[in-house]
């Protein structure tokens, strides 16, 4: 098991080192963050080169890796935007917060709502309730979450508000005025963005639990009497909530990338808005760092997924 | 798989019945799934229309009418035009060309490499799987949006260019579906049988070992293809995919943004066409599977 773990920590290293590598050259060939400044009549190539030597952009490019990589390991320092003239640390520290509060609540939404229904559908096989649960998540994989949160966007925040002569939902951004207002402009991003969760958690609890329920120890326990809730929930449903702890970590990962897209639709001020409007405006040293902090959790939380897997259910062994 | 062959129609006077080959079984499988077929026929009117489309389309799709911008869907118009007046009918036809050939080709190619890599690593084994599946497991630890995202902004993509690029990144998944098979497959009798009178490891490959997991890799295709299309939409709505004025699917639905309200036709229209061909091919890829898995039970 071990050796098994010290495997998978190298392996993630190893992906983690090639993706930094890949992101670092890759925008370099975006162009020179100096190109502005050199269009700047008043900005002579002497003054070019000063500041140049001051960011380190004179040294060659894998040197500046090597700088890169150094100051985001030991500083936790992602160098400077050069677009907007701070740390780039500092403009990033003000959109983690409402990114962890989107995946947040669209995890517990998913969570909330995906684990009942599946459970429901596996009690209730073929019945209607099943059938309709499994058509939907169906639909719900098969739609792209931008074109979800477009279609929310123009129902309940334009129509709906047309219709009522007056806004519940905004349009878009966050609106913290007040924890009514930040849950109303919240309600529309997240449920975008948990819908596929709650088809992924409910279609992966419908098939545990009937997994569950096929096992002899449930027989046994309808056998000697007990009643049906109590076989359900206490023997069955305990077994068959230990699959959807490594599909919680992977799930993060689908979030992660669905929280992307689900803020630029948005326009909510989190960390995936902020990676395409930095690329949009050629803000490359935010967008590299904002890669690999997405880059860095995702390997995490697949990293997570592997381990717990064998850890939760006693019976996968590495060995 | 040959089958026996007995003369005489199905349940005829000599009551033999004729042996039905394997198409037919799988066929018989397939049309029992009513969903699949029709959405087969669907995606087959959708890829005809793209491709026959741009004959077909009433209007260029750049292609600017001044005298008839903004407009509601009409008979002139069937999906209204938008602010510089050009027709959305004629852009949902030249789009779909771009959203559905990026996804085919996709998902072909990812079939393609994944299959190569999945029957290699499969068969070779040792350092030959060391290397595949480890290869494999690599890229599938990519995150694989941000990657296309950064890709996508850094490089002007065409068409081809993006097809080639998802084909490279969603891989992995065929080939570690069509690897397990192999696995199973090499220590099968009739590879060894081959393998005992001589037949080399590539002839093996090709003609033992390819058939058994074309099945495995038309459902793949299919499913890929599905992402492809919807990756490629993300990508162009968020302005890194398809450059305008080539339209496709994801970036018309970017340029409906700035009037959802006013126009709010531009952005339905190429909703509907999104939603409908990637729930249809993800039905598809479901009815394949069913009709395909040999070990489905009659």
């Amino acid at each position: 098991m071990l050796a098994y773990i010290v495997r998978r920590v190298l392996f993630s290293l190893l992906v983690l080192f090639f993706l930094s590598v890949a992101v670092f050259y890759i925008v370099a060939l975006a162009g020179n963050p100096l190109a502005e400044l050199r269009q700047n009549p008043q900005i002579t190539g002497a003054d070019l080169d000063r500041i140049a030597a001051i960011y380190g952009l004179d040294q060659p490019l894998y040197v500046q890796y090597g700088i890169w990589m150094r100051d985001m390991i030991f500083y936790g320092d992602f160098g400077i935007s050069f677009r907007q003239r701070t740390e780039v640390t500092s403009i990033i520290a003000d959109r983690i917060w409402p990114t962890v509060m989107l995946i947040g609540s669209s995890l517990i939404l998913g969570l909330a709502l995906g684990i009942p229904l599946g459970i429901y559908s596996a009690i209730k096989q073929y019945s209607t309730l099943d059938k309709t649960v499994t058509f939907l998540s169906f639909v719900g994989f098969s739609t792209p979450v931008f074109l979800l949160g477009l279609i929310l966007q123009l129902v309940f925040a334009i129509y709906l508000a047309d219709l009522l002569g007056y806004r519940i939902f905004p349009v878009s951004g966050m609106d913290t005025g007040s924890t009514l207002e930040l849950l109303r402009s919240l309600a529309l991003p997240v449920t975008a963005l948990a819908v596929t969760s709650v088809a992924v958690y409910s279609r992966f609890q419908r098939s545990a639990m009937l997994d569950v329920l096929a096992a002899d120890y449930l027989r046994t326990a309808r056998a000697k009497g007990l009643s049906r809730k109590v076989v359900y929930l206490k023997h069955a449903l305990r077994n068959a909530l230990i699959p959807i702890v490594t599909i919680v970590a992977l799930e993060l990962v689908t979030l992660l990338a669905g929280a992307i897209v689900v803020e630029t639709v948005f326009s909510w001020p989190g960390m995936g808005f902020l990676l395409i409007q930095s690329l949009n405006q050629g803000d490359y040293n935010v967008a590299r760092a904002i890669i690999m902090i997405i880059g860095v959790l995702t390997v995490l939380f697949n990293l997570l997924a592997d381990l717990l897997y064998s850890v939760v259910d006693p019976r996968v062994s590495y060995n | 798989m040959p089958q026996p062959q007995y003369p005489g129609p199905a349940g005829g006077e000599t009551g033999q019945v004729r042996g039905r080959t394997q198409r037919e079984i799988i066929w018989t499988r397939f049309k029992r799934h009513k969903l699949a077929l029709v959405c087969a026929v669907i995606l087959l009117v959708l890829y005809v229309a793209a491709f026959v489309g741009p004959w077909l389309a009433p209007y260029g799709f750049a292609e600017q009418n001044f005298t008839a911008i903004n407009e509601a869907p009409s008979a002139e118009h069937p999906m209204g035009t938008d602010r510089l007046g050009r027709d959305q009918f004629s852009r949902v036809l030249y789009g779909g060309q771009v959203s559905l050939l990026v996804g085919l080709g996709a998902g072909v190619g990812s079939t393609v490499i994944g299959a190569a890599i999945g029957i290699f690593s499969g068969y070779f084994g040792r350092w030959v799987d060391t290397a595949g599946a480890g290869f494999t497991d690599f890229v599938i630890a990519l995150p694989f949006l941000p990657v296309l995202i950064v890709l996508g902004a850094v490089f002007t993509f065409s068409p081809q260019i993006i097809a080639l690029v998802l084909a490279a990144l969603l891989w992995p998944t065929v080939a570690r579906l069509v690897r397990a098979q192999v696995l199973t497959l090499r220590e099968s009798e009739f590879v060894q049988a081959a393998r005992s009178i001589g037949v080399s490891s590539f002839r093996i490959m090709l003609r033992h070992i390819l058939p058994n997991v074309v099945g495995v890799m038309v459902v793949q295709a299919t499913l890929v293809t599905g992402i492809a299309i919807i990756s490629e939409s993300i990508l162009s709505f968020l302005g890194l995919g398809i450059q305008p004025p080539t339209p496709s699917w994801g970036n018309m639905l970017q340029d409906a943004r700035t009037a959802m309200r006013e126009l709010p036709w531009l952005t339905i229209f190429p909703s509907i066409m999104i939603i409908t061909t990637v729930i249809c091919v993800n039905f598809l890829g479901d009815g394949l599977r069913d009709a395909l898995d040999p070990k489905a039970v009659e």
